[in-house]
């Protein structure tokens, strides 16, 4: 298994203090499959800076509100 | 086991069925030939080969016809950022597969001589290549990427 990325989130943490709204309905929003935001909170995939900045647009927080630096 | 296709994308279960139809057919094929398919002198199996060639393209339409009426929602969705990676992630692998399986076909040609051995190496690289894309594509996407 290779190392998970050094980028930590708080995707889930926002999701659920904004409703708890679901993962598909996230990765609607921001293009992406449910699966896609499983990996993104389980920490195996880093994402794009664009779909980063969507999901830090979405919780109407910046970017570094969202993902922070663990390497 | 129900959970395991519950929490996958359309595209992981496509890789796993795909790659699995492919690797069962190719086995079929090669351990109907046996050793005739890497001994100079033989005959090319037309008949075998039709119908493998016949098998998998009727299982691939009806493998695909029954994952998308299954998972109709999700088989409709384009590939997001992180399938798009994975796609070309086993591409790569698949590419190389093929690469190195042809390439040694080609250099093991002047030994033996034999054209349908030639054509079972390549024919052998193609169906590992295709193998190693599909399941490639699915593991990449259960294990995250």
């Amino acid at each position: 298994m290779p190392a998970p990325p050094p980028i930590g989130n708080r995707v889930r943490d926002l999701r659920e203090a904004h409703g708890n709204i679901s993962q598909a309905q996230l990765g609607e929003a921001i293009g992406v499959t449910r699966h896609t935001i499983i990996a993104i909170e389980q920490g195996k995939y880093s994402p794009s800076l664009e779909s980063a900045f969507r999901i830090a647009r979405f919780f109407c927080v910046g970017v570094e509100d969202v993902f922070s630096w663990h390497g | 086991m129900l959970h395991f296709w519950s929490e996958s994308s359309f595209r992981e279960k496509s890789g796993w069925v795909m790659g699995i139809l492919i690797a069962g057919l190719g086995i079929w094929y090669f351990a109907k030939l046996g050793a005739a398919a890497w001994l100079p002198g033989g005959d090319v199996p037309t008949g075998l080969l039709l119908r493998f060639v016949f098998a998998s393209i009727i299982g691939s339409i009806v493998v695909q016809i029954a994952l998308v009426t299954i998972w109709e929602r999700d088989a409709d969705a384009p590939a997001d950022e992180r399938e798009q990676q994975v796609k070309l992630r086993a591409g790569q692998w698949s590419g190389l597969v093929l690469g190195a399986g042809a390439i040694t076909a080609l250099i093991m040609f002047p030994v033996h001589g034999d054209g349908v051995v030639l054509f079972h190496g390549v024919m052998a690289s193609l169906i590992l290549s295709e193998v190693l894309e599909n399941i490639g594509t699915a593991w990449l996407l259960r294990r995250g990427f």
